[in-house]
């Protein structure tokens, strides 16, 4: 959870801080009837002044509420993406403006057939999603493997005074880049297809008066 | 060339709104002649010419397009016949907002597979005719009134199509412009072209002193 952590044996460790055999930095107390920790951490303070007892209770509440409230903001940016991503193409497949209809009336007019007109809105809206989906792609590994992903960097990383430096390797994961396009370019390009399709196979007549002009 | 037989157009069927646009018209559109046809506003010319350039279907009756009869045929080939042998120029500004006018005028041409420099070269050529040489880069919601009718007419023609339909091509241009225009329709019939004109005005179809008229009147409330 946080990356200010340094591994090293116990003998190491006592040499690098002059610390005797006979002395420790934690002790774990373990107390047989859990209804009297608390009177137990309680005695402990008093005898020892400068220690400090931490319950396991204790700690698995921080752990949980510092991992939920990471967690959580994450979902919370993530949620509004989707939602966004989901609106839009909602609002692609739930009907064509006037003018789009118009625009697809004119067309089968001057004597576009229903598969050029749905052929070009197709790569139109192909175009749409995946110059999208290549351009976050592409910012999110320059903010990830560049800038050392600097917006989510506290949240990822956790604060703490003690800083370490280190840097991701870049790599790219092939199936997560699926996945996305999966997930985004095709209902995106098939929800732009659905209503000009409709719209292609009605009379041009109707298409372009419908919607007066 | 195109025969109407008791064509019948009724619109919203069933419902309250129902409206029955053509009742019953029959009528020959000779090739290689102009035809106008003259109604009042509201008679059903824009409708009949959709009818007739495959752009809708009558409701009850039969069209012949060359001894062939189009009324059943699958969209498919309805587009095709529409892209090889007519040309539009419709009452409304059908122009596509966003596009230029060149991109306009060359939008029929699309599906034909041309060569785009040739292509380029004929709408060019075409704008030029009607003076709109200079207008040729400017995207269409900058355009005069006048001006999106004429670009429209170049479209219609960058084809080369057998028949014109034009309805009201000149009701938003100037004395000279119609008179341009009206040389251009003879041009074509020069041609063995066949065109279809519609006009509620008559003055206006006073500027066809030149050309065969034939004027029909079998339109509901239409006039001869
Ligand atoms: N899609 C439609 N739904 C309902 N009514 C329609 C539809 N299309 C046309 N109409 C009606 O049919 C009638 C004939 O329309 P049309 O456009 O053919 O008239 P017009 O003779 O071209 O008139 P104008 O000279 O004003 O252009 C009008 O009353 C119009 O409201
Ligand atoms: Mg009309």
């Amino acid at each position: 959870m946080s990356s200010d952590l340094i591994l090293i044996h116990e003998a190491d460790y006592r040499k690098l801080f002059g610390i005797g055999d006979q002395f420790v930095t934690d002790v774990i107390v373990t107390v047989n009837n859990p209804s009297e920790i608390p009177t137990v951490a309680k005695k402990i303070k008093k005898r020892l002044h400068d220690s400090r007892p931490i319950i396991q209770d204790e700690i698995l509440r921080t752990y949980d509420s510092i991992f939920n409230w990471r967690g959580g903001m994450m979902i919370v940016i993530f949620s509004a993406a989707v939602l966004a991503f989901v609106i839009f193409a909602w609002d692609k497949a739930s009907g064509l403006s006037a003018g789009e209809r118009r625009e697809i009336g004119i067309l089968k007019a001057v004597g576009w057939e229903t598969s050029d007109v749905i052929q070009m809105k197709f790569w139109e809206g192909a175009m749409v999603s995946l110059s999208a989906y290549l351009g976050g792609v592409i910012f999110a590994y320059i903010h990830v493997f560049f800038l050392g992903s600097a917006v989510f960097e506290p949240a990822l990383k956790g604060w703490s005074s003690l800083y370490p430096r280190f840097t991701l390797t870049p790599f790219i994961n092939a199936e997560q880049l699926t996945t996305l396009f999966l997930l985004t370019v095709v209902p995106y390009t098939v929800a732009t297809i659905v209503p000009i399709w409709r719209a292609a196979t009605i009379d041009p007549d109707t298409a372009m008066r419908h919607t007066g002009g | 060339m195109i025969e109407l037989m008791d064509v019948r157009k009724v619109f919203n069927a069933g419902s309250p709104s129902e409206y029955s646009a053509i009742n019953g018209v029959s009528l020959h559109i000779p090739e290689n002649k102009v035809t106008v046809l003259k109604g009042p506003s509201g008679s059903g010319k824009t409708t009949l010419l959709s009818i007739v350039g495959c752009m809708s279907r009558p409701s009850a009756g039969r069209v012949k397009l060359r001894d062939r009869e189009i009324t059943s045929l699958p969209e498919r080939f309805l587009t095709d016949i529409r892209r090889k042998t007519f040309g539009f120029i419709f009452q409304q500004p059908n122009l596509i907002k966003g596009l230029s006018v060149l991109e306009n005028v060359m939008l029929p041409a699309y599906p034909l597979g041309e060569k785009r420099s040739q292509l380029k070269l004929k709408a060019h050529n075409g704008l030029q005719e009607l003076n709109l040489a200079n207008k040729a880069a400017s995207k269409v919601e900058w355009l005069s009134g006048g001006e999106v009718q004429r670009v429209s007419i170049v479209r219609a023609l960058i084809n080369d199509p057998h028949i014109i339909i034009a309805d009201e091509p000149t009701a938003h241009l100037d004395t000279k412009l119609s008179h341009r225009f009206m040389e251009i329709i003879e041009n074509f019939k020069a041609h063995g072209k066949t065109v279809i004109i519609t006009s509620h005005d008559y003055r206006r179809s006073a500027l066809l002193p030149t050309l065969e008229r034939y004027l029909v009147s079998c339109l509901g409330p239409l006039y001869s």
